[in-house]
């Protein structure tokens, strides 16, 4: 993902590897981030229910958090992985 | 109905084979007659019998299966408050551990079915973490229950642990979390507690190297972890120590499967932490170098095959027999080897107690889940029954588990307790067992609990308190 410049020339490049590098970053970070939006929506539709009797998170609910967590990322890898 | 009266056969005599007896005219009244309803018949005699048999096997079965519903709710709502206590994101939950086996001369997915029918979802409701560990064949849970043991008293003793090491990040996450401690062991059926027990004994009273055997016979075939093999397969025992171990592993551990078939289903797949730790690799160099040290190897050739894929030179006479048996011991090789144990089993007296057992040993307690299975043509009418009073074995499990749950203990005596399940034992099919004793498997060894360890166990046992005051916390 860093596209750090070819032995190219210094000079020039150092603003150029610098952008590259920043896009990079921006792109990961938004990467990041989507993915974590969707990890939260995801287990708070599976895990929480809808009624609300009290604000804090019980433990039924703190497990199926930890499992959805899990397996989001679980599935995440697979998914990605080559081959 | 009792009024709608046959006909009465006239002269059925004369045309007797041909026609069916007259159909009778069924019951009616003015009240049936003014909505438009048609004269109400029972069906003919062999329909009635067909129906009425039919409709009565299936309501049985449907009543039982309700109930054992009602029955998995009642035991879940029984133990339901504890799920919606409030916890702190940086707590950890009780985590069980629950241990199981396949079943006799029968497939691993059978254990995982009781499991998540009758144990699991109980523990769902209390919001109790679970990890299970299975074996697909006899001697796996012990070994591995063994090597924790023998990892935590090297880790003691300052010493290199096999197996996974915590590296900063899980130092630091452990720091800031707080875990509950409780813990807690379920071994599904007698075959598990067994394996349980005997690697504690192992674990515990027994050393922390493996004893090195003697090289007496070559038997070379899964000797040398090669390095295609060695990285697809999870080795137990340290590095050094497998070579010399792993010759007499052969005829133990070959001999040691009776329980076939590896039907592992995909969710069991995913449930299963059944390969511990990742024993060295040996790279191909070394892997050379020791087949040239030793020079007792007879079947230098089939190993100097696997490991170049080829014979590195054509030899006339032994081209045929090298290779036929490469794939043959291939095959044998990829195949992980159980550990042997490291002591005798059960012989326990003469063991000398290690100091970190009163120090160090924490036991977590036991239930020993009743996981009933029965083969075989003639047990057929004892199968009908159990199949369709299944709820009397939810209740069962359901009052186990929630002694789990609520951590209802009693101390562990030795002498009765070893005997934990052991009408399980009668339902293993005979000729099973006769192999077992032949071959020498580790489910049919003597079992005895040393009272060393005997004396700090617990058990889990329900008493119905029949309020919920101390149930309040699983404590």
């Amino acid at each position: 993902m860093s596209f750090l410049g070819l032995g190219g020339n210094p000079n020039a490049a150092a603003g150029g590897v610098n952008k590259l590098k920043i896009d990079a970053a921006e792109a990961e970070l938004d990467m990041v981030s989507d993915m974590f939006n969707r990890l939260v929506d995801s287990c708070h539709s599976k895990c929480i229910t809808q009624q609300y009797p009290e604000g804090a998170l019980n433990k039924g609910e703190s497990l199926c958090l930890d499992r959805c967590v899990a397996k989001y990322f679980e599935v995440n890898t697979k998914v990605g992985e080559v081959s | 109905m009792d009024t709608g009266s046959k006909k009465t056969e006239t002269g059925a005599g004369s045309t007797a084979g041909a026609s069916k007896p007259p159909r009778s005219k069924g019951y009616t009244n003015p009240a049936l007659q003014a909505m438009g309803i048609p004269r109400l018949r029972l069906p003919s005699r062999n329909w009635s019998i067909f129906w009425a048999l039919t409709l009565t096997v299936t309501g049985v079965y449907a009543h039982d299966r309700y109930q054992r519903k009602q029955i998995r709710q009642k035991w879940k709502d029984r133990v339901s408050h504890l799920a919606a206590q409030p916890m702190n994101p940086l707590e950890l939950p009780r985590k069980v551990t629950v241990y199981i086996a396949p079943p006799p001369a029968d497939y691993l997915d059978l254990g995982f079915a009781h499991f998540r029918q009758y144990i699991k979802p109980i523990l769902v409701a209390a919001a109790i973490d679970y990890e299970v560990r299975s074996e697909s064949r006899q001697g796996e849970i012990r070994a591995l229950v063994a090597e924790e043991i023998r990892n935590q008293r090297r880790s003691d003793a300052g010493l290199p642990t096999t197996g996974e090491q915590n590296d900063d990040l899980d130092d630091m996450i452990a720091s800031k979390v707080y875990r509950d401690n409780t813990g807690g062991v379920i071994c599904v059926g007698r075959g598990a507690y067994k394996e349980y027990m005997n690697g504690l004994h192992e674990g515990w009273l027994g050393p922390l190297e493996a004893p090195v055997e003697e090289v007496s016979e070559a038997s070379t075939n899964d000797q040398l972890p090669l390095s295609d093999s060695a990285v697809n397969s999870a080795e137990l025992s340290s590095g050094s120590d497998a070579n010399a171990n792993s010759t007499t592993e052969v005829t133990s551990a070959e001999a040691a499967t009776p329980v076939e078939g590896l039907a592992v289903s995909s969710r069991a797949a995913s449930e299963t932490v059944s390969s511990p730790s990742k024993g060295e690799v040996q790279t191909l160099d070394q892997a050379k170098e020791s087949l040239e040290s030793v020079e007792e190897f007879p079947d230098r050739e089939r190993d100097l095959q696997d490991i170049y894929g080829q014979l590195p030179e054509k030899k006339d006479g032994e081209e045929a027999a090298g290779s036929g048996d490469a794939e043959g011991s291939e095959k044998k090789e990829e195949k992980k080897k159980v550990p042997k144990p490291y002591i005798k089993i059960p012989e326990y007296e003469d063991l000398e107690t290690p100091a970190q057992l009163e120090t160090l040993a924490k036991f977590e307690p036991l239930a020993a889940i009743h996981f009933p299975h029965l083969l075989g043509f003639r047990n057929t009418p004892k199968r009908m029954y159990r199949f369709f009073n299944r709820r009397k074995l939810a209740e069962e499990m359901g009052e186990a588990t929630a002694a789990v749950v609520f951590a209802q203990t009693r101390q562990f005596k030795p002498h009765e307790d070893q005997d934990l399940l052991k009408h399980e034992e009668n339902e293993w099919p005979a000729q099973w067992k006769a192999k077992g004793l032949e071959t020498g498997s580790e489910w049919m060894w003597d079992f005895a609990v040393d009272e060393r360890i005997g004396n700090k166990l617990s058990v889990y046992e329900f008493r119905d308190n029949n309020t919920t005051s101390d149930e309040f916390s699983s404590d």
